[in-house]
C-alpha cells in the first residue's frame, strides 16, 4: 500500500526553473573539452619530443608534400565565428519574443555548420597527407575528425531545438534548449580555435 | 521531448514522463519502457552477471601465471588479462553504481522520474549491445594488440560506445540530482548517495574521455595508418593502462562512500552529524581520484615523479576522513550488525587497503613500479610487452573494483526491497559483503607481493610464484561466489513477502516516503524538504 507524507500545511514556494538541459550541456562540454584536451596534449607532447629530437613533424610545404594552407583554415575560422555570432542572436532574439528573428539564425546557423563541414572536406581532398606516414598524421585526422563529428553533433542538436522552436517550445521567460544548444555550439567554435592554433598556425 | 528535456511537469509530478511504455505490456514495457525503475532494474542485472564474467577471466588470467599452466592457452591469457580489466569497470562496477543511481537517486531527491529517461534508455541498450560485442571481439583474439585486425577494430569501438553510453547515463543521473531536488533540497541537503553520484559523474565526464581520445587515436592508427605507434600491438594497453590503475581507479569507487553513509546512517538510527565533513570527504576522494595526467606511456618516469608520489600517499586521506565522518553516526547512534552497514563498513576496509597498496607503488625503493619477471616462457612473449602494466596496479586494481563491489553488495540489501518489492534476506548480503572483501584480498595481495620482485629475487622464484597464482585465482573465485551470492538472494526475494515502505523503519531520506516499488510517478503531494532527513523531521512534527 502506498504511503504519502502528509500535504504541506502552508503553500510550497514556486518551484526553481530545472535548467535540465542547461546542466546536461554543461556536463557534455566539459567531457568534450576533456576528449579536446587529451588529444591536444598528446599532440604538443609528440611535437615537443619531435622538435627535440630533430625530427621533422608535419612535413608541409615548400619543403614537403603536405598543404596544410592557413588560408582556408582562416575561412573555416571565420565561418565558425559567425555561426557564433548567430546562434546567440538566436538566443537573443527568442529571449525578445522575436521567434521569427530565431528561426532565421538557427537557420544560418545550420547552413554556416555544414558549410565549414564541407570546407573540411576540401581541406582532406586538398591536403595530401598519408596517414600512416606516423603519429603527426594519425593526430591531424583524429583531432580534425572529431571536430567535424562534433559539429555535425552541434547541427543535429540545433536542429532539435529548431523543431521545438517551431513547436512554440521557447518564450522569453523559458528558452533554456535553445540556450544550451548555444553553450554546445559555442564549445564547438572554441575547440576549432584551438585547432586553428596548434594545427594549422604552429602546425 | 523526453530524450532532450524534461519539463517541470514531468521532473514532479506524476505520471512520470513514461506513458506509453506504462500503458504497454510484455516485452514492449521492457524493450520501450523510459522508467528509470526498469532501467534501473536491468543495468543492476546484467552488470552482476558482466562481472561474473570479468572476474572468472580475471582469475583465469592469474592462473595463467603458474608454470606449466595448460588452462588457459598461452594464446588467451592477453584476451582474458585486458578483457578481465576493462569488463571490470565498464561492464560491471560502473553500470551497477549507475543502475542503482538510475533507480534510487530519482527517489532520494524526491523527483517523478531521472533526466533524459528516453536517453537513459537508448544508453542502457546501447551499453548492453557494445558489451556483447565487446566481448565478442575479445573472444576472436580482439582487443588491444589482438591478432584480428577486423576484431581489434571492432574490441576499440564497441568499448568506446560502451563508455560513452555510460557517461550519457551518468550526466542523467548528475542533472537528475542537481535539477529535480524536490522544494527545499539545497544540494548540501541531497542524500550521501545522491551526492556521490555527483562527484562521481563529474570526475568520469572529466576524465573518461582522455581514454575515449586514446581510443580514436589507436583506432584511427589501426584502420586507416601503418599500423603506427598508437596501434602497435606491443604498445596499445600501454596508452589506455592508466584507465585501469590508482589514481584513476578510486573514480570508479566513489560512489561506495556515498552507498555506505546513506546505509550507515541509517541503519544507527542517527541524524549524521558531521554532515559536511562527510561530503567534503566524498569530494576530496573525487578530486584525488583524477588519474588522466597519469599517462605511463607518454612520461616513462611518471611513477617516481614527485607529483605522483605525493598524489598516490594522499589517496588515503578522504577515505580516513570519511571514517571519522561515519563515525559520529556510529558513535550516536545504535550500531547496527545489518548488511547495509556491514557491507559498508567492509568496503571501506577494502578502500583503505588499496590506499595503502597505491601508496606502497609509489614508494620508488620497493621497485614496485618495474617489470617483475615472474611469468613462464609460455606467456612471457605475449606478456613481455604488449600488455605490460606492473603486477602491483594489477593488484590495487582488483582491489578498488572489489571494495567498490562490496559497497554495491551494500546497496542492494539496503535498497533491495525497494527495488524488488521484496523483503531480502539479509543473509545474502551477508555473505556476500565478507566474500567480496576475502576475494579483494585473495585477488590483490599476490599481484603485490609478486611485484616485489622487482626488490627481492625470490619472490620471483617458480615455486613462490605458483603459490601466489593460485591465491590469487582463488581470490577471483572467491569473489565470483560472492556476487552470484548477492544475485542469488535478490532472485530468491522474488518469492518473498511483500516489503513495506520504509522496512528499516528508520528511514531518512525520500525514497522511503513511497511504496516498494513506488508507484508510476513515485510520489504523492511531498512536505517543503527543511533538513537532510526529511522523514525524521515528519516523524518528529518539525516539517512545515
Amino acid at each position: 500500500m502506498t504511503t504519502y507524507l502528509s500535504p504541506a500545511t502552508a503553500p510550497p514556494p514556486p518551484l526553481q526553473r530545472p535548467r535540465v538541459l542547461m546542466v546536461a550541456t554543461g556536463f557534455a562540454s566539459a567531457a568534450t573539452l576533456v576528449l579536446f584536451g587529451g588529444l591536444f596534449g598528446i599532440y604538443l607532447s609528440l611535437r615537443a619530443s619531435a622538435v627535440a629530437a630533430g625530427q621533422v613533424w608535419l612535413d608541409v610545404l615548400p619543403k614537403g608534400p603536405v598543404t596544410l594552407e592557413l588560408t582556408q583554415a582562416n575561412v573555416m575560422f571565420v565561418t565558425m565565428i559567425m555561426s557564433a555570432v548567430t546562434v546567440q542572436w538566436a538566443v537573443k532574439a527568442i529571449r525578445n519574443d522575436d521567434r521569427h528573428g530565431s528561426y532565421v539564425a538557427l537557420g544560418i546557423t545550420m547552413l554556416l555548420g555544414l558549410a565549414f563541414v564541407n570546407q573540411m572536406a576540401f581541406v582532406y581532398s586538398a591536403m595530401k597527407l598519408d596517414i600512416a606516414t606516423g603519429p603527426a598524421a594519425v593526430l591531424v585526422y583524429a583531432i580534425t575528425g572529431a571536430h567535424v563529428v562534433m559539429v555535425i553533433l552541434a547541427v543535429i542538436y540545433v536542429l532539435l531545438m529548431a523543431f521545438r522552436a517551431l513547436g512554440g517550445s521557447f518564450t522569453s521567460r523559458q528558452y533554456d534548449g535553445l540556450a544550451a544548444a548555444a553553450l554546445f555550439w559555442h564549445t564547438t567554435v572554441a575547440v576549432y580555435a584551438l585547432i586553428w592554433i596548434l594545427i594549422y598556425v604552429t602546425k | 521531448m523526453a530524450i532532450t528535456d524534461t519539463s517541470v511537469s514531468a521532473a514532479h509530478d506524476a505520471p512520470a514522463a513514461d506513458d506509453s511504455a506504462a500503458a504497454a505490456s510484455g516485452l514492449a514495457s521492457l524493450f520501450g519502457s523510459g522508467d528509470h525503475k526498469v532501467i534501473g532494474r536491468l543495468f543492476i542485472g546484467f552488470s552482476l552477471l558482466m562481472g561474473i564474467g570479468s572476474f572468472a577471466a580475471l582469475g583465469l588470467t592469474a592462473l595463467s601465471q603458474k608454470a606449466g599452466t595448460s588452462f588457459p592457452k598461452a594464446d588467451w591469457v592477453l584476451q582474458l588479462s585486458t578483457l578481465g580489466r576493462v569488463g571490470a569497470v565498464f561492464f560491471f562496477l560502473v553500470p551497477l553504481f549507475l543502475g542503482l543511481a538510475v533507480y534510487v537517486c530519482p527517489l532520494q531527491v524526491g523527483a517523478a522520474t531521472v533526466a533524459f529517461p528516453r536517453a537513459v534508455a537508448a544508453s542502457f541498450w546501447t551499453w548492453l549491445v557494445a558489451s556483447a560485442l565487446a566481448v565478442v571481439a575479445y573472444a576472436g583474439n580482439g582487443g588491444p594488440g589482438g591478432g584480428d585486425e577486423k576484431l581489434v577494430d571492432l574490441s576499440y569501438f564497441a568499448t568506446g560506445v560502451a563508455i560513452v553510453a555510460l557517461l550519457v547515463v551518468a550526466i542523467a543521473v548528475a542533472t537528475t540530482v542537481v535539477t529535480f531536488r524536490a522544494d527545499g533540497m539545497t544540494l548540501d541537503r541531497v542524500p550521501f548517495f545522491s551526492w556521490s553520484m555527483v562527484v562521481a559523474a563529474g570526475v568520469w565526464a572529466l576524465t573518461l574521455p582522455v581514454l575515449l581520445a586514446e581510443f580514436v587515436l589507436i583506432y584511427v592508427d589501426h584502420r586507416y595508418g601503418g599500423p603506427g605507434d598508437f596501434a602497435s600491438p606491443t604498445k596499445q594497453w600501454g596508452y589506455i593502462s592508466w584507465a585501469f590503475a590508482a589514481p584513476q581507479a578510486f573514480a570508479y569507487a566513489v560512489p561506495a562512500l556515498g552507498i555506505a553513509a546513506d546505509g550507515i546512517s541509517t541503519l544507527t538510527r542517527s541524524r549524521q552529524p558531521q554532515r559536511g565533513f562527510v561530503f567534503t570527504a566524498i569530494g576530496a576522494a573525487g578530486v584525488l581520484s583524477i588519474g588522466a595526467w597519469v599517462q605511463p606511456a607518454f612520461y616513462g618516469k611518471i611513477f617516481t615523479n614527485e607529483v605522483f608520489v605525493v598524489w598516490s600517499v594522499l589517496l588515503a586521506l578522504p577515505v580516513l576522513m570519511f571514517v571519522g565522518g561515519i563515525g559520529g553516526s556510529l558513535a550516536r547512534g545504535r550500531f547496527s550488525g545489518k548488511s547495509p552497514v556491514l557491507a559498508g563498513l567492509l568496503a571501506v576496509v577494502g578502500l583503505l587497503l588499496a590506499a595503502v597498496g597505491a601508496a606502497l607503488f609509489a614508494i620508488s625503493p620497493l621497485r614496485l613500479h618495474e617489470a617483475a619477471k615472474v611469468y613462464p616462457d609460455a606467456v612471457a612473449d605475449v606478456t613481455k610487452n604488449t600488455w605490460f602494466q606492473p603486477l602491483a596496479q594489477v593488484g590495487v586494481f582488483g582491489m578498488i573494483v572489489l571494495a567498490g563491489a562490496v559497497a554495491a553488495v551494500g546497496g542492494l540489501a539496503y535498497w533491495g526491497p525497494k527495488i524488488t518489492g521484496k523483503n531480502v534476506a539479509d543473509g545474502a548480503g551477508k555473505a556476500a559483503a565478507p566474500l567480496l572483501l576475502l576475494g579483494a584480498l585473495l585477488f590483490g595481495t599476490p599481484f603485490i607481493v609478486m611485484g616485489l620482485s622487482g626488490r627481492w629475487n625470490g619472490l620471483g622464484e617458480t615455486g613462490t610464484v605458483d603459490t601466489l597464482s593460485l591465491i590469487a585465482t582463488a581470490g577471483a573465485g572467491v569473489a565470483v561466489l560472492g556476487l552470484l551470492a548477492i544475485a542469488l538472494g535478490l532472485l530468491m526475494s522474488l518469492t518473498g513477502s511483500a516489503a513495506a515502505d520504509d522496512p528499516w523503519g528508520a528511514g531518512q531520506t525520500l525514497e522511503w516516503a513511497t511504496s516498494s516499488p513506488p508507484a508510476r510517478g513515485n510520489f504523492g503531494a511531498l512536505p517543503v524538504v527543511t533538513s537532510a532527513e526529511p522523514l525524521l523531521d515528519v516523524a518528529s512534527g518539525e516539517a512545515s
